[in-house]
């Protein structure tokens, strides 16, 4: 993980609103898999309540959390694989960092896992002195780069193909070439080698199936196959919330998750990974650990106007309709986790003082919600952080935000509680508004927290007269007044 | 619901302090259908700028009044899906933990109608006998679409009005960037996102953009005021009144 | 008594024992008995232009054989044409199967082209494992039978077992799997009924055509990190 923070939202997004290229690529997401993704869905049976159909799955599943967890966890040690669970990120570190030294692991492949950068494994197994590799053809653009990822499903998205020539042409010594094949050749070429001599591999995981005790990994690359495969020891890393209880729940959320994520029917592979190879199986890995991890998820799981947000099955499909996160892009974000689920979870799991522009700085216009393939009300809750921010809430460790704004919607309250007083101070900024500077009768400069506006835009003069006072005068005067 | 007897109107603060032509745009065409209008005088807001911000006992305590205003009405008709989303959802969540609040929340809701789906679904009209000369392109603003549904019957209206031609945008359904407090507070994003519909709406070639909430359409004009861009902006209560 | 599941109960405000795991492990009637659901022989007859329709866009090559020896044949004619991708040698792995046995592969191929079969044991010694891992290393063409089919999605699976091993299906350049026209089935939700009903081994992967990525530029590339090339062959016909 990089030092990324919500806090410099504001400013990281001011610079990438003027990112053109950045727009177009995004767009792509946009046009090629956001805006088609709910048609999509309806061709799942039940058709039109696909999404309410996964969204029961992951209720039954998040509501009974303990049950699928214990079943999963007790089904993969059965057949030797190993299962930890996890506090807090940094428990989670130090176990894959104790099973690394125990197997003396030199090299480590990853395959993408959005938890491992909640978590910051990276720095901490580089620190070890470890070589890290990623093999996702994205993830590994971004690590060359030495950036964050900047979309949960398409790490690289923000960079043009001739951004990666270069970067292959200085990294890898390869000729430069703008041409994708050939530079995801180039990446095959380069990753082989190290997929095959790697010690261990560390992947995340997509969804598990607690019945038969399985970890299921989707993918398109190959990498996280390899990744799982080939080394000594494959560890996984997986959120509490992100499992399942039976086949039939896979039916349904593993279909809604790659239409969702890529706009297709179903990924090029998924893997049922269910613990270390049978001594008659003559390859795969000889040790297998599943990392359970919490990290503030179960907090989240206590709160009843929260809990939904667990059912998130990570597609990224909030992104690729988002207004917002389109044209700001996702390091603006300062977390892992961005776009709506990121602007929801984010400040759930790291606070939501720290993280208040992920809570107010989006419109509510519930494009997510339209899309979510487990329809996640996720305006909703970022409109509940928004009321934790403006009031407080011990149990969320927030206090109010701003003092000022407090008695300024208190105030405004008060005085729209009574027509007559709305009235008189709809007289009076009547007459202040005309020390205001004016273009053809709009106002160009606004005083204090409202100036924001007026930076780019013309605001609107108060009516000579209210709608009400048209009214009143035109009964009084009759009607053709 | 059936044609009711009388139709009480729900001026949005907007409309009210600063565009009072589209309340009265709006009074002209339902009058025009033989309806008879009432308008509680004191009314004011419906509490939605506080909800947004995240002042939720501030809102409901502006909820509460709204309740009493229009508790007695019989159809309430707004030239805005917002303010009207406002009062048919928000108000559940605002009254959840209070029965007796929610329940008179519920009734006045169903009984709250954004001012083309009350045209269209209530009174079954989607010739209102206006004419408007010109092309126009229609902005469909992110309450009205995706909180109410409400998505034909502008274009439903639009169809019936003499004269008037009506070009799709790439997106019609992208929010512009308003969010209520969000325009001053994250200026930046907010403009982006209103240059990409301006320019969305110029692509169309149209000279004209109509919409059903002055919240979106103030924000609109307000960048092509100060960018002098050659797009009228209209609601769409002027285009149904109007008798070019 | 693990601290982070009691955590989780008193967050969901559940006792353990209490037997949800009724509630939480129930199945739909319709998704146990759809494997055996009987098809209509007409739906059955779409089956193929089914999948020979979804692997256009896959870029996965679908191959009709009336028998293994014309399989057999094809594959021989293939692996000719063919060169490795790293290096010279021209080797193939292929799993230890009856069906695979079936198509005759090493006395079809010149003799420059090297036939391996996945070796089937209780158990291995590391050279073992190591010397296995090398020659999967070594081959530019993997073979695999499958265990089902699906008309869907043209998707097959992979069930882990003896004489099975993941990365022969991974590794080389050109995976060629060949299927048994019986072995179809109409859907994914089918294929997880059927799983369902019988034990899940260890290890089991779902493949539909040769690897691919869109990361740059959200264009779409075939040829990743797993095979760059596939080849479906379907031997016999569907009842």
């Amino acid at each position: 993980m990089h030092s990324q923070t919500p806090l410099k939202y504001r400013e990281l997004a001011a610079g990438a609103v003027k990112d053109s290229q950045l727009h177009r690529a995004l767009g792509k997401m946009r046009d090629k898999v956001g805006r088609n993704a709910v048609n999509l869905y309806n061709q799942i049976a039940p058709g039109q309540d696909s999404r309410r159909a996964a969204k029961a799955v992951r209720s039954r599943i998040v509501d009974n959390l303990d049950v699928v967890l214990e079943t999963l966890a007790e089904n993969i040690r059965a057949r030797g694989g190993q299962v930890f669970l996890a506090d807090t990120g940094a428990d989670a570190v130090e176990y894959c960092l104790q099973v690394a030294r125990r197997h003396q692991v030199r090299r480590v492949v990853k395959g993408k896992s959005m938890l491992s950068e909640e978590i910051c494994l990276n720095p901490a197994l580089e620190a070890a002195g470890i070589e890290t590799v990623e093999t996702d053809l994205g993830e590994y653009i971004v690590q060359l780069k030495g950036e964050a990822p900047s979309h949960i499903i398409a790490p690289a998205i923000h960079y043009t193909r001739d951004q990666v020539g270069a970067l292959f042409a200085e990294k890898l010594g390869e000729p430069y070439t703008d041409d994708p094949p050939s530079l995801t050749a180039m990446a095959r070429k380069a990753l082989r080698e190290k997929m095959l001599t790697a010690d261990m591999g560390i992947s995340g995981g997509n969804t598990a199936c607690a019945e038969t005790g399985h970890v299921t990994i989707v993918s398109n690359e190959g990498n996280i196959r390899m990744t799982s495969t080939m080394p000594r020891v494959h560890v996984v890393l997986l959120g509490i919330e992100k499992i399942a209880a039976t086949l039939e729940d896979h039916d349904i959320l593993l279909r809604m998750l790659t239409r969702a994520a890529a706009g297709q029917k179903i990924s090029t592979y998924i893997s049922y990974v269910g613990g270390p190879r049978l001594p008659e199986e003559p390859d795969g890995p000889e040790e297998f650990h599943l990392v359970l991890v919490d990290n503030g998820r179960s907090r989240i799981l206590a709160d009843p106007d929260f809990r939904e947000v667990l059912h998130c099955v990570r597609c990224g499909g909030c992104l690729n309709v988002c207004p917002v996160y389109l044209n700001i892009g996702g390091h603006s974000y300062g977390s892992p986790y961005c776009g709506p689920i990121g602007a929801v979870f984010t400040p759930l799991t790291r606070g939501i003082g720290e993280c208040s522009h992920l809570c107010q700085g989006e419109t509510l216009c519930g494009a997510c919600k339209q899309v979510c393939p487990v329809d996640n009300d996720l305006p909703r809750m970022l409109s509940l952080l928004r009321a934790k921010l403006a009031d407080g809430d011990p149990k969320w460790d927030v206090r109010p935000q701003s003092r000022a704004a407090k008695l300024a919607f208190g105030a405004w309250s008060a005085v729209m509680s009574r027509r007559g007083l709305y009235d008189a101070l709809l007289g009076l900024a009547r007459l202040g508004q005309r020390l205001l500077p004016r273009r053809n009768g709009w106002i160009t400069k606004l005083p204090g927290p409202l100036g924001g506006w007026t930076r780019g835009r013309d605001f609107p003069p108060l009516a000579a007269e209210s709608f009400g006072e048209r009214w009143a005068r035109r009964n009084r005067d009759g009607r053709d007044a | 619901m059936n044609k009711p007897q009388r139709v009480t109107l729900f001026m949005q603060c907007i409309v009210d302090s600063c565009f009072p032509q589209v309340g009265e745009a709006m009074v002209a065409v339902l009058e025009r259908q033989g309806l008879t209008l009432e308008y509680p005088a004191d009314q004011t807001c419906c509490g939605q700028p506080a909800f947004n911000a995240g002042y939720r006992n501030e809102a409901a305590r502006l909820a509460r009044r709204f309740l009493d205003v229009f508790e007695d009405a019989e159809c309430i008709v707004c030239p805005s899906g917002s303010c009207v989303h406002m009062v048919r959802h928000h108000y559940r969540e605002l009254f959840a933990k209070e029965p007796r609040l929610l329940a008179r929340a519920e009734r006045v809701g169903a009984r709250t109608f954004e001012f083309t789906e009350f045209l269209v679904d209530v009174l079954g009209v989607t010739d209102v006998g206006a004419s408007w000369h010109g092309d126009v392109t229609y902005h469909d603003s992110c309450h009205l679409l995706r909180g109410l549904g409400v998505k034909d019957q502008p274009r439903a209206l639009l169809a019936g009005v003499r004269g008037l031609n009506l070009i799709e945008m790439t997106r019609s359904d992208e929010c512009c960037g308003f969010g209520g407090t969000f325009s001053a507070k994250y200026p930046e994003i907010s403009e982006a996102l209103l240059e990409t519909k301006l320019s969305n709406i110029q692509a169309t070639g149209v000279g004209a953009v109509v919409g059903c909430d002055m919240g979106c359409l103030m924000h609109m004009q307000g960048m092509i005021r100060r960018r002098e861009l050659p797009i009228t902006v209209h609601h769409i209560a002027e285009i149904l009144a109007g008798r070019q | 008594m693990n601290p982070i599941i009691e955590r989780v109960r008193k967050a969901l405000g559940v006792q353990a024992g209490d037997g949800r795991e009724r509630i939480v492990f129930a199945k739909s009637d319709d998704f146990v008995h759809c494997a055996d659901a009987p098809v209509a022989p007409e739906e059955r007859a779409g089956w193929m232009d089914g999948i020979r329709a979804e692997a256009k866009a896959l870029n996965l090559q679908v191959h009709e054989c009336p028998d293994l020896a014309a399989c057999g044949a094809a594959i021989a004619a293939l692996a000719a044409e063919r060169s490795p991708e790293w290096g010279t040698l021209r080797q193939i792995m292929r799993w230890s199967d009856p069906l695979l046995d079936g198509l005759g592969l090493e006395s079809r191929l010149p003799a420059d082209i090297a036939v391996k079969v996945v070796p089937e044991a209780d158990s291995f010694a590391e050279n073992e494992r190591q010397d296995f891992r090398r020659e999967v290393i070594a081959s530019y063409i993997g073979i695999t039978t499958a265990d089902y089919l699906l008309a869907d999605t043209a998707s097959i699976v992979l069930l882990g077992g003896k004489g099975r091993a993941r990365s022969v299906s991974l590794v080389p350049s050109i995976h060629i799997a060949v299927v048994p026209a019986g072995r179809m089935v109409a859907s994914y939700r089918r294929m997880l009924s059927a799983l369902n009903a019988r034990t899940l081994p260890s290890h089991a992967t779902v493949i539909t055509g040769p690897s691919k990525t869109a990361d740059i530029e959200a264009t779409l590339v075939h040829g990743a990190h797993g095979p760059r090339e596939m080849h479906l062959f379907v031997v016999g016909a569907v009842e």
